[in-house]
């Protein structure tokens, strides 16, 4: 548990440090700018800078203090039954309603770090396929690959719903839309070794 | 007033692709609702790109529609297998799901869509109460009051993410508006950040940066947490249409509970920063104060029902008035669309009012409309779509980052965008990780170009003392004081649940 919470500290504190580098490299790079032309970035950078830094500061003391969220824990009707009881004066018994969030079945919280790597892994070879080979041979792969290894769907449903859609999107997009998609780099430039357009 | 308040109505109605447009909107809002795992916000990131370019009107009333609708299906779950679609639903759950377990399913579900109805068309009346007392003040305001609305939006929508991250709110607007600086600067044309990118020198895409905040992270969220809603026996959730019906007239019965329920919702959703699930759970409380039965609540009463779902449909219409007429969103899911609406054109503000007054009662004439069209399609179907609550989510996941990723193309037809539409989703999911909130963002980003231009209007025509005009000075006050009251609320051991906390 102590091991969740000091993960998550430095989660947040990653974080509020990622915001302030953000604001300290927009000001200092403003710097060079006209006078009229970095008045706003530092109306806004400045102050921005100072939050940041009083940000860090508050998580920095919460991490060290071991705080916790004071609804850790908590049912979502426990906390319903204070916030009516909050908003009543009278005490409040929501147990009828209980249980039924708990038909949410949830996957274990063991594998979420390589789910997360997958998901960003799946998501960046998506926006690569699609710089390199275009939209109409990563988008339908995409899908594919997707529903079979990560939704654990059979071929044949996965193929039926990759179909399904890339035929969604065509229509939608080129031939109601008419939007000219981009093709790929790769494509393009085999097109142009073989004189294709 | 009445004139253009009725030819807007005739031409809603009579005009094909609109009433076409609006039905769209209340399928893909329905869908949307009842479908865990997409929210009204994401719905709404989603389709901006398909609604580029589109004609401001017909654009406008398609995603105003859309969301609208969004909270009266969502309440199928959570009345059926006790399985809020978001937090505006929780509340309807406590004594919608015991109604259900006691085999009043029917009944809870037309009480509630009736609720949800009569609370949408009641929010946009009070609406259109509103705009002859508003008119003179919003056209009292000039380019210095613009400047320090901008400000106060963000604070507003800072104090929506509640407590301990009230300063992470207002320091991700700043971010918002930090990025909005972004390309050629409007008084002297110099290119900020934007180096040798061409693509950049009009800023940012609003479209890829909205896509990569909310749509993204939230996508990634769902296919990491995995898991769905196990699907219950058919014998729990079987009902008549004779039951909807008697649910539908328990809101005639409990018609002063509906009214003032309907009411609170429509003016909690006028104050931006109270949130959309505080109209539900301060009317559920209402309703409980003012029963002779308070005992009854938690264990089935359909006045439970009710109260929550004619008050949060309700906030909608009144959240509309400081999105359109303030520039301030009344909650997140109005942050996102007031986005939408400066894609389309449509600039909130006093110019609404001198110019475009018939779209305000367009827009005022799609919610009452696309509530009774949804409200009317769901009594039929809720029993059918009621199956899409058990989709899995990773199912949904493919499709949605498929759609996002054409989003951000399409919208400059820029490949450059994909690679910035990676890099704000990766901070965005850290956002969304760490429990930073993500609703100021859009704020700040739409309100930055607002907000300088403001300024620098302000300063040419008053220098340094337009702080001392006497509206400004009254903004500042209501800044100060806002700040104040999130910081009394932090130090308040029970704090009003927030966006961040109990319901998103």
């Amino acid at each position: 548990m102590n091991n969740v919470i000091m993960k998550n500290a430095g989660g947040k504190i990653f974080m509020n440090l990622l915001m302030l580098a953000i604001f300290a490299v927009m000001v200092g790079m403003a710097t060079q700018y006209p006078p009229q032309a970095r008045f706003m970035p530092f109306v806004i950078g400045i102050p921005g800078l100072v939050m940041c830094v009083i940000q860090l500061f508050l998580e920095i003391r919460d991490a060290r203090s071991g705080a916790e969220d004071e609804d850790e824990g908590k049912s979502e009707m426990q906390k319903a039954e204070e916030e009516v009881a909050r908003i009543t004066g009278r005490k409040m018994d929501f147990h009828e309603a209980e249980g039924a969030t708990a038909m949410v079945v949830e996957e274990s919280r063991e594998g979420r770090g390589r789910r997360e790597l997958i998901m960003w892994g799946s998501f960046l070879a998506l926006i690569a396929g699609i710089l390199l080979f275009g939209f109409w041979i990563s988008v339908p792969l995409f899908i594919l690959t997707f529903l079979h290894f990560y939704a654990e769907r059979s071929w044949r449903f996965s193929l039926l719903l990759t179909a399904i859609a890339t035929t969604i999107f065509y229509c939608a997009f080129v031939l109601g839309l008419k939007v000219i998609l981009h093709e790929g780099f790769v494509v393009e430039a085999i097109k142009e070794h073989f004189d294709m357009y | 007033m009445m004139d253009t308040m009725f030819s807007s109505l005739f031409t809603l109605l009579s005009t094909g692709h609109l009433m076409f447009l609006m039905c769209v909107g209340v399928l893909i809002g329905i869908f949307v609702g009842i479908t865990p795992g997409i929210g009204g916000r994401l719905s709404i990131a989603l389709a901006i790109p398909f609604v580029f370019g589109m004609d401001m009107v017909a654009g406008a009333v398609l995603l105003l529609t859309m969301h609208a609708v969004n909270g009266t299906s969502g309440q199928i779950s959570s009345i059926m297998f006790g399985v809020p679609g978001d937090g505006d639903d929780a509340a309807t759950t406590i004594d919608g799901y015991p109604m259900a377990k006691k085999g009043e399913a029917g009944r809870a579900l037309g009480a509630s869509m009736t609720a949800s109805g009569v609370g949408g068309i009641i929010g946009a009346v009070v609406f259109a109460v509103m705009i002859p007392v508003l008119e003179p003040v919003v056209l009292s305001f000039s380019p210095a009051e613009f400047f320090l609305l901008a400000l106060l939006g963000i604070t507003f929508i800072a104090v929506l993410a509640g407590g301990k991250n009230f300063l992470k709110g207002i320091i991700v607007g700043f971010y918002g508006m930090m990025l909005a600086t972004i390309g050629m600067d409007p008084s002297t044309g110099t290119s900020r950040y934007a180096g040798d990118f061409l693509f950049l020198w009009d800023g940012l895409s609003l479209v890829t940066a909205v896509l990569a905040l909310f749509a993204v992270p939230e996508m990634i969220a769902l296919a990491v947490k995995g898991g769905s809603i196990a699907a219950v026996g058919d014998s729990k959730v079987r009902f008549t249409y004779k039951q909807i019906f008697d649910g539908v007239l328990e809101v005639p019965r409990n018609w002063w509970l509906a009214l003032r329920t309907s009411i609170i919702g429509a003016v909690i959703g006028m104050i931006p920063g109270l949130g959309g699930s505080a109209a539900a759970w301060i009317c559920y409380g209402h309703a409980v104060q003012t029963s002779k039965t308070p005992e009854m609540f938690g264990k089935g009463a359909v006045q439970g029902v009710i109260a929550p779902e004619t008050a949060s449909n309700a906030k909608e219409g009144g959240s509309l008035l400081p999105t359109l007429f303030f520039g301030i969103p009344g909650s997140s899911g109005m942050a996102v669309l007031m986005g939408a609406f400066l894609i389309l054109g449509i600039q909130p503000g006093p110019t609404l009012i001198t110019n475009n007054m018939s779209l305000v009662w367009t827009l005022i004439w799609a919610l009452v409309v696309g509530n009774v069209i949804a409200v009317c399609f769901l009594l039929f179907v809720a029993r059918w779509v009621a199956v899409l609550t058990f989709v899995k989510g990773t199912l949904i996941v493919p499709f949605i980052l498929v759609m996002t990723v054409f989003g951000a193309f399409i919208n400059e037809g820029q490949w450059e965008n994909l690679v910035i539409l990676v890099i704000l989703s990766a901070i965005g999911y850290g956002l969304l990780r760490f429990g930073w909130p993500r609703a100021p963002f859009v704020i700040g980003l739409v309100l930055g170009h607002i907000a300088e231009e403001s300024l620098n209007k302000a300063l040419a025509l008053w220098g340094m003392s337009f702080f001392t005009r006497p509206l400004s000075m009254a903004l500042i006050a209501l800044i100060v004081l806002t700040i104040g009251y999130a910081i009394y609320k932090n130090r308040k051991p029970a704090n009003v649940p927030s966006e961040t906390s109990l319901y998103e």
